[in-house]
């Protein structure tokens, strides 16, 4: 155990290692940026036509944050950091040096997986901070709004973790799909393909079985008025994510290299 | 008795229906530069391929450091560096940090990259990225990368596929240094005898999915003194043929006026021409050649070898 873990540690710096220079990081970072950043001009410019005065902001600005975060924008960052991170070592023909190396094999699936996992974490977080920091300057800027008389810490919070968990899958399906296919335009052109059809089909009453509607779904949980912090399609998207990866972490064990 | 670093034992592979490896037996002494010869498509890459399991074979055994592949292999590979065909480079990334990646991934101690850098004289442009490297500097590279966990056994292969003349003196020579400065033993493929000729103590040749010859590279260059031929410049082959013939000698045309006829040695062709002349043949020529090493490989693994393979007793006939 201390052994794997021991792995892992190592695997994860490695990795980590290997996206310097790359647009891996810069682009979790400034993709949830935009997203807030285009947000703040809309509500800089059209906040009074958009919200009563003298009522709560934040609900209506964290919701139009998740809203297109979920339904669109999360998808496609996914597609692209795992086709960007994945398509880096298919270029480099990296793999087969990676599976000669005395590592587990499934330690090779496991490394990446982690790593990348932890960029869609730190993309997660600087989601929120932006999302607050944007907020109260608009306070600052635009005090008849209101942003500075009302405080949603924790909902906030709440609504970024369910849209997280609730991408997980669509992160897990999108890694494996570009550890497997050599071509990053497949990779792109799939994770693209499944997002539309979520867009095309969203009136669909069983459109909630589909994972790529999942981040949607949790995206607008924060509307709800009684809510807890898990809804149904996060807890599919938890358990669908792990099968999947288990999966994967079964055939990289067993994975020849041609 | 020898101690083999690499033994394989009736070693087959399939790809689907295609037969790649149709049973091979090779060994590969201890302190030996092993070259593996053969053609593009023989079969090469897979048994490197198998060899650092990466594949799975569908019959036969691997041992590696006298133990089974499949069942140690952890072990076999802490003890092993590998370059398959072009390296595994992330040219974003400088030398160093290449290193740095694969140091981290096996836990190495942290001097060991200064170490590799300076044996692969890459020492000076250790901080430049790899997408400004020359292929030459790239190769390199890649053996620094398999030098990283100080293995006791390299395999390489195809280290000097694309390099020009002067980069492949510089492998050559990294090679040899390897070799008999570190005492590594050193597995290496190549589709050109002549590139590895001058390195090799030991080769094998091996032609679709078999092993052709197996040995010590002076037995190779025995075999090569055994297979001399007559080329022989007549009025009229068509008698000089009858004649040969009819005294048990193996005979070709190869069009104009000149035949091939197999010899044992050089002394031969005073009484061959004797004997023509003796059945009233006029013969214009006579050149005594000896197979040089690389017609030899090539005689091996020609799809279809003409007369007899190198083995059989009798002269040969290319």
């Amino acid at each position: 155990m201390e052994l794997a873990y021991s792995f892992l540690v190592r695997g994860f710096s490695a990795e980590a290692l290997k996206i310097k220079r790359t647009w891996a990081l810069w682009l979790s970072l400034l993709a949830p940026l935009s997203v807030v950043s285009m947000n703040f001009l809309v509500f800089f410019f059209r906040g009074d036509k958009l919200l009563k005065l003298g009522e709560d902001p934040w609900p209506l600005w964290a919701g139009n944050n998740f809203n297109i975060t979920g339904q669109l924008l999360l998808p496609l960052f996914l597609t692209l950091i795992t086709a960007l991170v994945n398509g880096a070592e298919h270029n480099s023909h990296g793999w087969k040096q990676l599976y000669a190396l005395p590592l587990p094999k499934w330690s090779v699936f496991l490394n990446k997986y982690l790593l990348q996992l932890g960029l869609v974490l730190l993309s997660s977080i600087t989601f929120i901070l932006g999302l607050f920091a944007a907020g109260y300057l608009l306070g600052v800027v635009r005090p008849d709004l209101g942003f500075l008389e009302f405080h949603h810490l924790q909902s906030v919070i709440f609504g970024a973790l369910r849209i997280f968990i609730g991408s997980l899958f669509v992160f897990t399906a999108q890694f494996y799909i570009s550890f497997r296919f050599k071509s990053i335009a497949m990779s792109i052109g799939l994770g693209i393909l499944f997002t539309v059809a979520f867009l095309i089909g969203a009136r669909w009453e069983h459109i909630g079985y589909y994972p790529y509607s999942w981040p949607a779904f949790s995206a607008m949980a924060f509307y709800a008025k009684q809510t807890s912090l898990f809804i149904p399609e996060m807890w599919y998207s938890l358990a669908g994510s792990i099968v999947l990866l288990l999966i994967g972490i079964w055939d990289s064990a067993r994975r020849q290299i041609l | 008795m020898q101690d083999f670093l690499i033994q394989t034992q009736h070693l087959r592979y399939s790809y689907g229906r295609q037969e790649i490896l149709k049973g091979l037996d090779l060994q590969i002494p201890k302190g030996s530069i092993y070259g593996f010869l053969g053609p593009n498509g023989a079969g090469k890459t897979t048994t490197i391929r198998l060899l650092l399991g990466l594949l799975h074979p569908t019959g036969g055994e691997i041992k590696v450091f006298g133990k089974r592949l499949q069942q140690n292999r952890l072990e076999v590979l802490r003890q092993v560096g590998a370059l398959i065909e072009t390296p595994s480079l992330y040219k974003h990334l400088t030398a160093r940090e290449n290193l740095e990646v694969m140091r981290r991934l096996q836990g190495i101690e942290k001097n060991r990259v200064e170490e590799v850098l300076e044996i692969v004289r890459l020492s000076a442009d250790a901080d430049r990225l790899v997408k400004h490297y020359s292929l030459g500097m790239c190769q390199r590279l890649g053996i620094a990368l398999a030098l990283l966990p100080n293995p006791e056994l390299l395999i390489l292969d195809e280290p000097t596929n694309g390099l020009d003349p002067s980069g492949i003196r510089e492998m050559r020579e990294l090679l040899k240094d390897l070799n008999q400065q570190h005492g590594k033993t050193i597995f290496l493929s190549s589709h050109l005898l002549s590139e590895i000729e001058k390195t090799v103590t030991h080769l094998s040749i091996i032609h679709e999915g078999k092993v052709a010859f197996e040995g010590a590279i002076q037995e190779l260059q025995q075999v090569a003194i055994h297979a001399n031929v007559l080329e022989v410049e007549v009025t009229n082959t068509l008698m000089a043929k009858e004649v040969l013939l009819n005294n048990g000698l193996a005979v070709e045309s190869l069009g104009g006026d000149w035949l091939r006829v197999a010899v044992q040695n050089k002394s031969e062709s005073a009484a061959l021409n004797q004997l023509l002349v003796e059945q009233g043949v006029s013969v214009t020529g006579l050149v005594f050649a000896q197979q040089s090493l690389e017609e030899l490989f090539l005689s091996m693994t020609e799809t279809s070898p003409t007369v007899g393979s190198i083995s059989s007793s009798s002269p040969i006939l290319v």
